[in-house]
């Protein structure tokens, strides 16, 4: 299974952009970076609804609160050092999957809400076309 | 689950990028320190779904507390050689670790199944099969190459679960070399012209 991610050709420096995300944990959190490339490598190795062990695992889960198909992948699920969420869906016609927006999350406290928004918006954006 | 259809073009593969600013990035030697960790992690998640495990039961098995799985897990306890032994006892041995793993294989999750099975129709140790599995393969990639069977134009796909039984590639002649025949191989190994 294919795993892409939502550019921002016009400005990379676009703080909901995944680009943004994957450079300052690569420089910052390596230990997280480590973890978040190996989680990706695994799942583009499986099929594109066999993501079992994530969700059993609670690494992967749907987005209760929103109306649209997105998913949280938390990588690793709880940690004090840091977690990383990254919004996805999934995409029917490739058997790949798409991520949207994400954030780093370190210590404490929920996920940020403009960054959820921020997938919502560039998930509609690819079903309307 | 619910999917959705896409063709835009304007998407970029996680993979390829991140590859290229791991092999580009300046602290690679950290990055790399930390994959064999991130690996064990991976691995022993899917375990202990497929063993059906919780965080409790893995602990009770292994003598310890479940927040200590769980900080193993969330990449916040380095785990001591003593911890990953009793881990891949707990596993049944089936804990792939490496510290580089560059010459190392693993067998897929999924077709380890197989794999215990036939390594025990042949009467042999899961390991030393698993090992006579790839010295054969990589044999056959080498008579290949020889060949002059793979190039930009020719593929070789190779898939080597469940052929234990490699026939002879009939030894080169010029001709050939110049249009390369294989007759006698494997049923699982096919030449694209």
């Amino acid at each position: 299974m294919k795993v892409t991610f939502y550019p921002n050709f016009e400005d990379i420096s676009d703080p909901h952009g995944v680009e943004k995300l994957l450079k300052d944990l690569k420089s910052r959190y390596p230990r997280l970076w480590a973890l978040v490339k190996e989680a990706i490598k695994d799942i583009s190795r499986k099929e594109v609804t066999n993501l079992d062990d994530y969700v059993k695992t609670k690494w992967v889960s749907r987005l209760s609160h929103v109306s649209e198909p997105l998913y949280e992948f938390r990588i690793p699920p709880r940690a004090k050092g840091g977690v990383v969420r990254l919004y996805f869906a999934y995409m029917k016609d490739k058997g790949s999957i798409k991520i949207f927006s994400g954030e780093i999350k370190i210590g404490n406290g929920t996920a940020d809400a403009a960054k959820i928004q921020s997938a919502i918006q560039r998930y509609r954006e690819e079903f309307e076309k | 689950m619910k999917q959705i259809n896409s063709d835009n073009k304007n998407e970029l593969d996680v993979i390829e990028f991140m590859n290229q600013q791991h092999e580009s990035s300046e602290n690679k030697n950290e990055l790399d320190y930390w994959n064999a960790y991130a690996k064990v992690i991976l691995e022993s998640l899917h375990l202990r779904s497929k063993f059906n495990f919780t965080q409790s039961q893995l602990a009770e098995i292994l003598k310890t507390t479940q927040s200590v799985i769980s900080r193993f897990e969330n990449m916040g306890r380095l785990p001591s050689y003593d911890f990953l032994a009793r881990l891949s006892q707990a596993f049944k041995d089936t804990l792939g670790i490496t510290l580089s793993g560059n010459f190392m294989a693993v067998v897929p999750l999924e077709k380890q199944e197989l794999v215990a099975r036939l390594a025990k129709e042949e009467k042999q140790q899961t390991q030393t099969f698993v090992q006579g599995l790839l010295d054969e393969i990589i044999s056959i990639k080498e008579k290949a190459n020889l060949l002059n069977l793979v190039d930009a134009n020719k593929v070789i796909e190779i898939d080597f679960i469940g052929q234990k039984k490699i026939n002879k590639i009939n030894s080169a002649t010029n001709d050939d070399l110049i249009s390369p025949v294989v007759t006698n191989l494997p049923e699982r190994i096919y030449a694209h012209a």
